[in-house]
């Protein structure tokens, strides 16, 4: 009994982890099935591909996206500083999301966001011990 | 004691109560019986993406509810936050909330629904929120519409 118990909430952990990740003052729930890893990047390894950055990582290219710009976050991240890109996969896409910071990894639940659910790029919300973080639907953003 | 009865269920269908609030000096009521909550400003966490008039979301009480700038709404000029701020948390679509952002809460006051009257045609644009005007005393009150705070949003 006490073994299935605990069989059954590490599957259910497995699957509600997130990296918490930071983009200026909002907070950004990364879910962890989708992450490949998370790389420290020099703006010397950035490449541009049809105008937009790539880094080359491990055989494959790999587009960066920068959540600040993206989704209109100020940010006071610097020019010339080393990047912090976490490497998320859809089906044979890569994608590196550009954040500020990382907070950790926390085990999240995740909550509708209502009249605002039709947010093709989040799929919900999840209350943290003292702030929101918006759950980021990968897919969405490869897509 | 049944006279007593029946004299309040008819007051009840000639008067409505509204919570008043003001937004850019303007008074305007919302019908109480969608008003759920009244609270002060928490910590907005912004959606990315999101329509314009929304300002994000916030934790009230394990639920998440979307919140609503009516001055982004209406086109006004942006919200200045002061102490008197206060967001009113509405039922909408049987179970969702959203919260509304306002200047602040007056009073509530009960308005006989025939004194309220309909906006003429000139001033009654397409996506008015506005569904009647009601007076107290010296003051017009716009009585707004829930259900069309929602509709035509980009």
């Amino acid at each position: 009994m006490d073994l299935c118990q605990l069989i059954t909430t590490n599957s259910e952990i497995d699957n509600n982890q997130a990296l918490i990740t930071g983009v200026g003052q909002e907070k950004i729930a990364i879910p962890v099935p989708s992450i490949i890893t998370i790389e420290n990047i020099n703006p010397s390894d950035i490449s541009l591909v049809d105008s937009s950055d790539v880094i080359y990582l491990r055989g494959h290219v790999i587009p960066l996206l920068y959540l600040d710009k993206f989704f209109g976050i100020e940010s006071d991240k610097k020019d010339n500083e080393n990047i912090t890109a976490v490497i998320c996969k859809h089906n044979d896409s890569h994608i590196g999301l550009v954040v500020d910071t990382l907070f950790g990894q926390e085990d999240i639940e995740s909550k509708p966001l209502g009249v605002l659910s039709n947010n093709r790029f989040f799929s919900g919300a999840s209350i943290l011990s003292d702030d929101l973080a918006m759950i980021i639907d990968v897919p969405a953003l490869i897509a | 004691m049944s006279d007593l009865a029946i004299r309040e269920m008819n007051s009840a269908a000639e008067e409505k109560q509204y919570v008043i609030c003001n937004i850019n000096k303007e008074y305007y009521g919302i019908d109480i019986t969608h008003v759920n909550n009244i609270i002060q400003m928490p910590k907005i966490t912004m959606v990315p993406k999101a329509p314009e008039c929304f300002k994000g979301i916030i934790n009230l009480r394990g639920e998440i509810v979307p919140i609503m700038s009516l001055r982004r709404r209406m086109n006004l000029e942006d919200d200045t936050l002061t102490k008197d701020s206060r967001i009113v948390i509405l039922n909408i679509n049987d179970d969702e909330m959203i919260g509304v952002v306002v200047d602040g809460v007056k009073e509530v006051l009960s308005i006989p629904t025939d004194t309220i009257e309909t906006p003429a045609d000139l001033l009654k644009s397409e996506d008015s929120l506005i569904r009647g005007i009601g007076k107290k005393n010296e003051d017009l009150i716009s009585i707004f519409e829930i259900d069309s705070i929602l509709k035509n949003i980009a």
